[in-house]
């Protein structure tokens, strides 16, 4: 385990209370020094550093939107090839996993690559200044659906349980322990893993930068985002189960203080009561798989 | 001197390719260059069966970062598909080999060749070898990889579907041994290295920073012909076949001169040796290395006889090389050598899509063109004036 911190400099271009970069400060404890991040088209592109710097104090391959899964394919092999010291990551948003990288992630996951794959989901193309992804929560704003996203948000980890691949995770910032041990169990099996990482945004989803954590604390106790691992697409397991402390939606979407997100103020009272029959609905489903 | 084999242009380049050793081929099928993807999945190499051919490049890209070397082909649609990451491959100037199998560009669909997919290619800092028959799409490969690696260029070695992919013709394969003399291991300067971490490819505040790599690789571009000519010279040297960036064929007292890449130059032979017999002063070039374009020095050698005419026979939609032929003429050394004597400079579209240019094709556009006529572009069967 390396020192929090060790391989991010300060001076990084993230904002103020970017759930992303916690998670990757954590995940890069984990990983260590031999890490190759891959990262396509998204906030990393720019956090990570203008030239002639670079803030992440490891190999970084800056790749087209589309091909982030592929680009580490290529390395990779070549590491295995040539007997090279590397752990070859992705480190995508979410537009540059299930929607224009996704075909990428497919094939990598179809052929098993030995790369882990990591999405770190803001639920939006933050990057190009908050336009709607197939992972935006239904009823969102974004500047794209200023009204409201009407489609739900697509299950990428059930599309690629269905790839079968080695393991998958959803790992949460506001639970260091179980993310650290996800990732280091990641870290020790081969083949293509998937980290599925709740990132919270603050200028996107509009709430004050100091709650980042906070909000991803209520995201897992509400079981909007439940925290999860998959093993060859089959074992499903939940990883934490907030039992009698289960919140209900509204403390998420709706919770009328200081932590409120804006970006869910178009949502009403019949929204919400959908959206909290939906996620009982899924929350007994992944119950249901635990027990296949 | 080993025996020769009857390849076709597809089993040639695969076996241009077997004897270059690389580490990583990403592999994804499209007509007509299919038996290339098929022979190379059964090299001892890693084989990447790539879902796309965005992901043929990207995967390329990594691999050549991480310092392997990497071999992909395509054509067509599958060159268009790749075309983001071609950019970005070029860009990185790290190098790679693309084989692209020339083949029309759709809607509506045509799997025949002509050369509008590799015109896609003239803009990117990367360099262009045209192969004119079987024994060149061989031994392009080897000068392709060294070429690459010494210049730290993608190098993109184009040959015709069907005309050449498909069609079986005599070809001596290179000896391994000596393949492995001519190409060294690839050691890159710059690679993926986790005791040495660096960062590839990241964005800049200041756009000088971006100006100067362009300007340094075009730059570099326009010198990498010293390159191939040094590196085809060694291959002359080894395996006793020349090849200069323009193949001039009775150039020395010709007045008119026609221009090729690819397979016309074969067609057009017969035409010039037909010609000559009958009196008539015609000449022939055949480009070979079409980035960079040749340089004043070698068009001067081509035209030193200041020909009165020069016909580029060219199978792509917007007569692109000629067009590159006239801005050429029109400048610094060119210019001062013709004087008052530039000659004109025709273009005659023909084998768009898969049609056919035969010796009569070429024979009626000198005899048309041997009138008064005005300088153009001419598509094959439509003339202007009398015939």
């Amino acid at each position: 385990m390396m020192e929090d911190g060790a391989l991010i400099s300060c001076g990084h271009r993230a904002c103020q209370g970017c759930g992303a970069l916690i998670g990757l400060r954590m995940i890069l404890e984990t990983f260590g020094s031999e890490t190759i991040l891959v990262i396509p088209a998204c906030c990393a592109s720019i956090y990570s550093g203008l030239f002639p710097f670079s803030a992440l104090k490891i190999p970084v391959v800056h790749t087209p939107f589309a091909s982030a899964a592929a680009t580490a394919s290529g390395i990779s092999r070549i590491l295995k090839r040539k007997n090279l010291p590397g752990l070859v990551a992705c480190w995508a948003g979410d537009g540059g996993t299930l929607d224009i990288g996704f075909q990428a992630l497919s094939g990598a996951c179809e052929r098993n690559e030995n790369i882990i794959y990591i999405c770190y989901d803001n639920e939006a193309y933050m990057n190009t200044g908050i336009q709607r992804s197939s992972a935006t929560p239904v009823g969102a704003w974004t500047t794209t659906t200023p009204d409201r996203k009407t489609e739900n948000k697509k299950d990428i980890d059930a599309i690629l349980a269905a790839h079968k691949i080695p393991y998958i995770a959803t790992i949460n910032p506001a639970f260091p322990d179980d993310l650290e041990r996800k990732v280091l169990k990641a870290k020790e099996i081969a083949g293509t893993r998937f980290l599925h990482l709740f990132s919270p945004c603050p200028p996107g989803w509009k709430y004050d930068f100091r709650y980042s954590i906070k909000i991803a604390r209520l995201a897992t106790m509400t079981c909007i985002f439940p925290l999860f691992e998959v093993l060859n697409g089959e074992r499903w397991t939940i990883t934490f189960d907030p039992k009698e402390n289960k919140l209900p939606v509204e403390k998420y979407f709706h919770p009328e203080c200081k932590w409120s997100q804006d970006r869910f103020v178009n949502l009403t009272k019949s929204d919400l009561e959908e959206i909290q029959k939906n996620m009982d609905y899924s929350w007994l489903d992944l119950k249901t798989k635990m027990w296949k | 001197m080993s025996d020769k084999k009857i390849l076709t242009g597809n089993e040639a380049i695969a076996l241009g390719v077997k004897l270059c050793r690389p580490d990583v081929v990403a592999v994804y099928p499209i007509t007509p260059q299919t038996q290339i993807t098929e022979e190379i999945s059964n090299l001892d190499a890693d084989v990447i069966h790539v879902e796309s051919e965005h992901s043929a490049m990207a995967a390329c890209y990594g691999a050549a970062l991480a310092g392997g070397r990497s071999f992909t082909a395509t054509s067509s649609h599958g060159l268009l598909y790749m075309y983001e990451m071609l950019y970005w491959a070029a860009g990185s100037r790290i190098p790679i080999v693309l084989v692209n199998v020339m083949r029309a560009l759709g809607s509506p669909w045509n799997i025949w060749p002509d050369h509008n997919d590799a015109m896609l290619l003239r803009d990117l800092p990367a360099i262009q070898l045209f192969a004119g028959n079987c024994q060149e799409a061989h031994d392009f490969i080897p000068i392709a990889y060294a070429l690459a690696e010494e210049t730290s260029f993608l190098t993109v070695v184009n040959i015709e579907g069907f005309a050449l992919s498909h069609s079986g013709e005599p070809v001596e394969p290179l000896d391994q041994e000596k393949v492995d003399l001519f190409l060294p291991k690839f050691q890159p300067e710059y690679k993926i290295d986790v005791e040495n971490p660096r960062s590839f490819g990241a964005s800049s505040d200041i756009p000088d920073f971006f100006f100067e790599l362009r300007k340094k690789a075009y730059g570099e571009l326009k010198s990498s012909a010293v390159n191939f000519g040094r590196i085809a010279n060694g291959f002359y040297e080894k395996f006793g076949r020349r090849y200069d960036s323009l193949e001039n064929y009775l150039t020395d007292d010709a007045e008119v001169v026609l221009v090729t890449m690819g397979t016309a130059f074969e067609t057009a032979k017969i035409v010039v040796d037909e010609s000559r017999k009958e009196g008539k002063k015609l000449g022939l070039v055949k480009i070979r290395l079409l980035r960079p374009f040749p340089n004043t020095h070698d068009i001067m050698a081509a035209f030193h006889n200041r020909p009165k005419r020069i016909i580029v026979v060219e199978s792509n939609n917007t007569a692109v090389v000629a067009n590159e032929l006239r801005s050429l003429l029109y400048r610094n050394a060119a210019w001062t050598f013709f004087g008052e004597s530039l000659p004109q400079i025709i273009s005659f579209i023909a084998g768009i899509g898969g049609k056919e240019i035969g010796p009569e094709d070429i024979g009626k556009m000198i005899s048309v063109t041997k009138k008064e006529i005005i300088c153009d572009n001419y598509w094959q069967n439509h003339y202007r004036g009398n015939e």
